[in-house]
């Protein structure tokens, strides 16, 4: 009767150690599946964070929030996949994502401005150089001679 | 009326801060000559004091220093290596030899950054080239820029 009890015991003890061990298992595939479901998604928001770099956005601060994401994916897959790390992760990802548009219309603009700036800086100095190749030479010379105006010619 | 003398030095400096402020516009923030690169730091993280030999399951602590000047944000990608000294490895080829870690960083234009390495090895070797090579994310798939360290190491048997 004792050693009956003993091996329904056995049986529980290992079915429940198995049931669990299989559960956590599973768990942690997902974590790791997930971790790299993340990744991709790092991949992807950087791709879109480089067009915008393209279009004259300013992507320094989202790029380095998104090292950071990276990072703690990194340190995620390391700790048996946090799923803290992996959710702190993922609000960063959506965070730099959803900032996108934002950023082009910034940079369009601000191209836009770099471009006027551009051009009335090249048109003034083709003014300058025009005044200056028109007048200059009269403005010397009248001047020269307003400098010279009390010489004397002494006869030799 | 303004003197002609005064007005002709105004031209004058006019013309000299024109040339000035066109330069700075059309070349300032403009990289010539993109580069990357990819240092392997100490245990003091400096470019000294490398070790030459560590113990199988011993940790093996390194610093790497990516920097970008590439004149657009990379995605990096540190692969760690462990060849022999038969290894080849230059500008064109990676080393055909085992991942044995990687580090994967986002850099923006002339940024850079220093990471802490944990290195551990499973066996015993002697003459091991361990070999980090660097290579970018692009849409096609990942590159290998051709840049690329190495540090000779002597791996031995735990006393």
């Amino acid at each position: 009767m004792r050693s009956r009890l003993f091996v329904f015991l056995l049986i529980i003890v290992l079915f429940s150690n198995t049931f669990f061990s299989s559960f956590r298992t599973e768990a942690q595939t997902d974590d790791s599946t997930e971790a790299l479901k993340l990744k991709d998604y790092v991949k992807s928001t950087f791709f879109r964070l480089q067009d915008a770099e393209r279009m004259g956005a300013n992507v320094t601060l989202p790029a380095q929030e998104l090292d950071m994401a990276l990072q703690l994916i990194d340190q995620a897959e390391g700790n048996s996949s946090d799923s803290s790390l992996l959710s702190q992760a993922s609000s960063i990802i959506e965070n730099v994502n959803s900032s996108i548009p934002s950023l082009i219309k910034e940079g369009e603009s601000r191209t836009l401005s770099t471009n006027v700036s551009l051009v009335s800086t090249i048109a003034f100095i083709a003014v300058t150089c025009a005044f200056v190749y028109l007048y200059l030479p009269r403005i010397l010379w009248s001047s020269w001679a307003k400098y010279r105006a009390n010489w004397r010619v002494r006869p030799s | 009326m303004i003197d002609d003398e005064v007005t002709a030095l105004v031209l004058a400096l006019i013309v000299v801060g024109g040339m000035f402020a066109v330069s700075s516009t059309l070349l300032g923030e403009r990289i010539s000559e993109p580069f990357s690169e990819i240092a392997v730091l100490g245990p003091e993280m400096k470019m000294s004091d490398y070790p030459n030999s560590t113990q199988v399951n011993e940790t093996l602590n390194l610093y790497l220093y990516v920097a970008n000047y590439e004149a657009q944000t990379t995605y990096y990608i540190v692969y760690v290596k462990l060849g022999s000294s038969n290894t080849i490895v230059n500008a064109t080829q990676p080393a055909n030899a085992p991942i044995i870690s990687s580090y994967e960083i986002i850099l923006p234009i002339e940024q850079n950054t220093t990471l802490p390495i944990k290195l551990t090895f499973g066996k015993p070797m002697t003459d091991a080239k361990l070999i980090f090579e660097m290579w970018t994310l692009e849409k096609e798939g990942i590159q290998y820029s051709g840049k690329w360290n190495q540090l000779w190491l002597n791996i031995t048997a735990p006393a």
